[in-house]
């Protein structure tokens, strides 16, 4: 595992960031339209490149959320059985003498696509806001959003022990190989964590407790109210975009109450109609 | 003149305890003083070292308290250490399980920030502290990509954020080489006397350490044995309650293999992790029954050899080969067979919660018979003086007691080549000249290899040295006192020291 992400921090406030993301997700759980969602997540790519996030970053990203993205594409077109209320477009595919008709209800399509965009919008709009702001400063947000310091600390201590117990299991493999435990292998491996899972937790707990008096010996909850190091102040570029989050949190508070609908200049239907006839 | 701190007919019992692992004590210490505390594993120096520190009661307090401990005119069990006018800060054993943030200068600030200062004084102490320990430049650093000595430096760093008047060390230097904790223990000495801290030290070093102490407490059961400066002279006063005595060196005669197979070979061996070179070229061979050193700082590439050399990682380049046959030709359970390595800290080496589960852990995975597994433990119980704990757990046993049953759980593999990686690594003088002992008795049936800093201990337990710098053989050495002659012996530690320095 990678012990320490390189972190190519914005100047932006986090705090703004984090509202920013808010509306946005606000905004695009409010639009059902395939294309619109597509365009969203092109725009949230775009910010990706402006914030000049490592190339090996975003490939292993894709990597990572594809796999998850196309079974839950395929899984709900095919599997999604709508109750119509009125007559949906069926697209035939197969049938089968014993299944009967498989095919895909147009309707449901267009759901699992724009769903698709939505998930790959959210997420991709959460990393950038991760990668772009330095875990510390992280902290000193939680704790300006009176998120309580004791969780605060752990989160914190939560992301520093990951390499420390990937190095303690190593030395477990380790102790566990020269006493003649094959490791290798998926079987292995299996059988591995298997026996080593009770050390692991009993070496974890046996660490916390030497933690425990490390962060005693400074004083931790010895004063009601602690305070931060880092002081946070807004600049003009934050009121930006502060600005545009306002704007996005008053569209889809538009969608909701119906006076904006895109239902009826829906790009996405235009342009199937095009293509079947 | 009245004193700092004052410790008043004090005992305390941990709970379920009948035994106090202090008793009555009374000591004064005064302003400015620098004292070493010293005795054997288990006497309640670091008992004393949590009390004064005020952690006990403040952190751990399910134990029992008599008496009293008074910093200035405060009573340090109603105060906390962080609240006295005379602020106590304290740096425990292991940097590394101590820090927790991810960034140097969010370690620095995490006291202050917990006492409720104002940002910019929270700053201004980031950065006293940071120049203190000479740090300045890594305050943007993440702490994993710090060394042994540095974190080390981060963690007094972290303690005079508090602008303390006395601090107290436990065992600071106990697993760092010898170059880097001389630079530690200089370092004390200039903040204490930059500062005007009164400094508290336990330590097993304390040929180094006394150099900057001016007051040598020597603890036995609980009890103080001696307060003089002076004890660590007394070889015979020393020797009684396993203390190391200052100019006498482990030394002890040992006979030079000739003419017996190679058993181990190692040819142009080469490993990098992420792309960080390790080892370069290695190249050396191991003869039967020898037992063979191997000296390197922190971070030279010792473990990673020692890793390489049991089949746990795998060469990049280059070959190991062991009775004839590359390493990897052989299968796990044939490999346990030729070679067997103690990781370095005895804890890490532990998968069971009992005794007897731990030795028997390799017959367990061999789903050996209970008759053959009990004739096995019994024999290896005996051969290690192990017989009384058998029952036992794991971590009840003591630090020396569990090294034992790391090993003998190697041992019923019945390995050819044993590796040690740092086998004396926090133990006091007695546990070292046990383990030489045992060493002693191995070495008669089986071929050592043991790695470690201590120049001192790898002398007494080695016939021939191997010098690992920055992944790299460069020396190879037959020890001098392999020539029986007691005359010589200063020259074997000097001529590794020379080694060492170069």
């Amino acid at each position: 595992m990678k012990e320490d992400l390189n972190y190519t921090t914005s100047g932006l406030d986090p705090r703004v960031k984090l509202i920013a993301s808010f509306s946005f997700l606000m905004l695009i759980t409010t639009i059902h339209d395939a294309f619109i969602l597509f365009l969203s997540f092109i725009a949230v790519l775009c910010a990706w490149i402006l914030a000049k996030l490592p190339v090996k970053t975003v490939v292993s990203f894709f990597k990572g959320i594809s796999l998850l993205l196309a079974f839950m594409f395929i899984s709900s077109t095919i599997f999604s059985r709508v109750m119509p209320k009125e007559q949906l477009m069926f697209i035939e595919i197969i049938n089968l003498p014993v299944f009967g008709v498989i095919g895909i209800y147009e309707e449901v399509l267009l759901a699992t696509i724009a769903f698709s965009f939505r998930t790959l919008s959210l997420v991709s709009v959460a990393l950038l806001v991760a990668l772009t702001t330095e875990p510390s400063k992280t902290v000193t947000v939680l704790r300006k959003l009176r998120f309580p310091y004791e969780l605060t600390i752990m989160v914190v201590i939560a992301i520093r022990f990951i390499p420390l117990i990937v190095d303690q299991w190593k030395k477990l493999t380790a102790v566990a190989k020269v006493r003649g435990v094959e490791t290798d292998g998926i079987r292995g491996r299996i059988k591995s964590i298997r026996r080593l899972f009770t050390p692991l937790i009993i070496h974890s707990i046996r660490r916390s407790a030497q933690l425990a008096y490390s962060l005693d010996a400074r004083g931790f909850r010895s004063a009601k109210n602690p305070t931060t190091m880092e002081v946070l102040h807004l600049k003009r570029s934050d009121f930006l975009l502060l600005i545009f989050a306002g704007a996005q949190i008053a569209l889809s508070v538009l969608i909701v109450l119906g006076v904006v609908s895109f239902q009826n200049f829906s790009i996405t239907q235009w342009a199937l109609n095009s293509i079947k006839f | 003149m009245n004193s700092l701190i004052d410790v008043e007919n004090f005992s305390y019992w941990y709970s379920n305890t009948k035994k106090p692992a202090l008793k009555d004590l009374n000591l004064k210490i005064n302003k400015g003083e620098r004292i070493l505390i010293v005795g054997p594993s288990g006497c309640g120096k670091s008992t004393l070292i949590l009390c004064i520190s005020g952690l006990i009661p403040h952190s751990y307090s399910i134990g029992k308290i008599k008496g009293n401990i008074t910093v200035g005119s405060e009573n340090l069990q109603s105060t906390p250490p962080y609240h006295l006018k005379n602020k106590v800060g304290v740096v425990l054993q292991n940097p590394s399980a101590q820090l927790f943030a991810l960034k140097v200068k969010d370690e620095i600030a995490f006291g202050p920030q917990n006492l409720g200062l104002p940002p910019d004084e929270i700053k201004q102490r980031v950065y006293f502290a940071l120049e203190a320990v000479g740090m300045e430049k890594f305050a943007e650093k993440p702490l994993t990509e710090l060394s042994m000595g540095q974190q080390q430096r981060i963690c007094i760093a972290s303690m005079l954020a508090f602008r303390p008047a006395i601090m107290v060390f436990d065992e600071p230097t106990s697993n760092i080489d010898l170059k880097t904790s001389r630079k530690i223990l200089e370092l004390i000495d200039q903040i204490s006397n930059s500062h005007n801290i009164t400094v508290i030290i336990t330590e097993h070093r304390t040929k180094e350490v006394s150099k900057i102490t001016e007051r040598v407490i020597v603890l036995n059961n609980g009890e103080i044995a001696a307060d003089d400066p002076q004890i660590l002279k007394d070889i015979t006063f020393c020797n009684k309650y396993g203390i190391q005595p200052i100019g006498v060196s482990l030394y002890r005669s040992l006979k030079a293999i000739k003419n017996s197979p190679r058993t181990l070979e190692v040819n142009n061996l080469s490993f990098s992790y992420d792309g960080n070179t390790v080892l370069t070229n290695v190249s050396f061979s191991i003869f039967e029954k020898e037992s063979v050193g191997i000296m390197g700082d922190n971070g030279s590439g010792k473990t990673t050899l020692a890793l390489l050399l049991a089949g746990i990682l795998k060469p990049k380049e280059g070959t190991i080969v062991i009775d004839g046959k590359p390493i990897e030709k052989y299968k796990r359970k044939e490999t346990i067979r030729k070679i067997g390595l103690l990781l370095q800290n005895p804890d890490d080496n532990i998968l069971t919660t009992k005794v007897s589960n731990e030795i028997l852990y390799a017959p367990w995975i061999q789903r050996l018979s209970d008759d053959e597994k009990a004739i096995i433990l019994r024999d290896i119980l005996d051969k290690m003086d192990l017989i009384e704990h058998r029952n036992k757990g794991s971590f009840k046993i003591s630090y020396g007691e569990r090294e034992r049953v790391a090993l003998s759980a190697l041992l019923v593999s019945k390995p050819k080549i044993l590796i040690f990686d740092e086998p004396t690594t926090g133990q006091d003088y007695k546990h070292k000249r046990l383990f030489i002992n045992l060493a002693q008795k191995l070495n008669e049936t089986h071929t050592l290899i043991t790695i470690s800093h201590d120049l001192e201990f790898l002398s007494a337990i080695s016939t021939r040295t191997l010098v690992l710098d920055n992944g790299k053989i460069t020396a190879n050495q037959v020890n001098q006192n392999t020539a029986q002659n007691d005359s010589k012996r200063v020259t074997t530690e000097s001529v590794l020291h020379s080694l060492v320095e170069n």
